[in-house]
């Protein structure tokens, strides 16, 4: 789909031609799904996908470059997972840095013992652990394969935010599989 | 620090996705029963313009109205003065043809 796609298919969208927000459905709801399912609980999941399309339909008239339909929809199903998690009380802010000085991103593991042995039941599940801010992070840009600016527009933070979030996330990635990797070496 | 061949990053990035299952169905209900509020306003904008000149309409008929009313109450109030002036003028007049009505109250209010 290029960006003249795009284009066509948002304006005829506007104006109310659901077989045109089909075609935007079809391209961009399975990488939404993807980075969605790996920040809230499985089975909440779609619903946030489909909250997420209702709401880009409603709102299409504000979207300002048509081409950029789908960074505009992860932006509203980011902004929905975090009402989700102020609903919950989940803790929607960066942990400590104080707390978290002493996990610095040791990089590769030298034996990368884990390398193959690494379920992906596994790795989603640490990912899962991460804190909300680094899972997002980390989850936006490994996983949904964006470039460190696009996150930082998608979360409205610095790209500095981000790559420190990374870099936070990896090292806890690390240290959360660790245990695995010695029993699967 | 984090080379491309971090194995950490790699299993990231290969890790298979979650597809889901794709609902359109449901979507395209639930967008049929929410329709955008400003694409309601613009599909009611019409309407809203003619019951808007109706209404103007009406207001300027009532306001004409009301300023005829009033009009005519005071034409009816001055007629009734006048015809009373008249009147009593009259009377007086076939009292004594010489006596002015309007003199006493001239005199009175003299000082």
């Amino acid at each position: 789909m290029g960006a003249s796609d795009w284009i066509r298919w948002v304006a005829l969208a506007r104006e109310g031609d659901k077989d045109a927000f089909h075609r935007l459905y079809s391209a961009t709801r399975p990488r939404l799904f993807n980075a969605v399912a790996h920040l809230v609980e499985p089975g909440l999941a779609g619903e946030i996908v489909q909250r997420a399309f209702v709401r880009a339909w409603e709102r299409l008239s504000d979207l300002a470059e048509d081409a950029s339909f789908a960074s505009w929809l992860r932006r509203i199903a980011v902004n929905l997972i975090h009402d989700h998690w102020r609903r919950e009380r989940h803790l929607v802010e960066v942990p400590d840095d104080d707390s978290t000085q002493a996990i610095v991103d040791p990089g590769p593991d030298p034996l990368a013992l884990w390398e193959s042995n690494c379920e992906a039941s596994t790795l989603r599940r640490a990912i899962g652990e991460l804190p909300p801010p680094f899972r997002e992070a980390v989850v936006l840009h490994y996983l949904d394969d964006l470039p460190v600016e696009e996150v930082a527009r998608i979360l409205d933070v610095p790209r500095g935010t981000i790559l420190s979030r990374l870099s936070r996330g990896r090292a806890r990635l690390r240290l959360s599989l660790a245990p695995v990797s010695e029993v699967n070496p | 620090m984090n080379t491309p061949s971090d194995p950490l990053e790699s299993a990231l990035r290969s890790l298979p996705p979650l597809t889901g299952v794709d609902d359109w169905p449901d979507l395209r209900d639930r967008l049929s029963r929410r329709r955008s509020i400003r694409s309601r306003l613009r599909l009611a904008a019409p309407t809203f313009r003619w019951v808007g000149a109706c209404l103007a309409v009406l207001f300027a008929f009532g306001f004409w109205q009301a300023l005829q009313g009033r009009r005519s109450v005071v034409a009816s109030e001055s007629g009734a003065e006048l015809r009373t002036w008249v009147a009593a003028h009259q009377d007086a007049y076939a009292s004594e043809s010489m006596i002015d009505p309007w003199a006493d109250p001239i005199e009175e209010s003299s000082p």
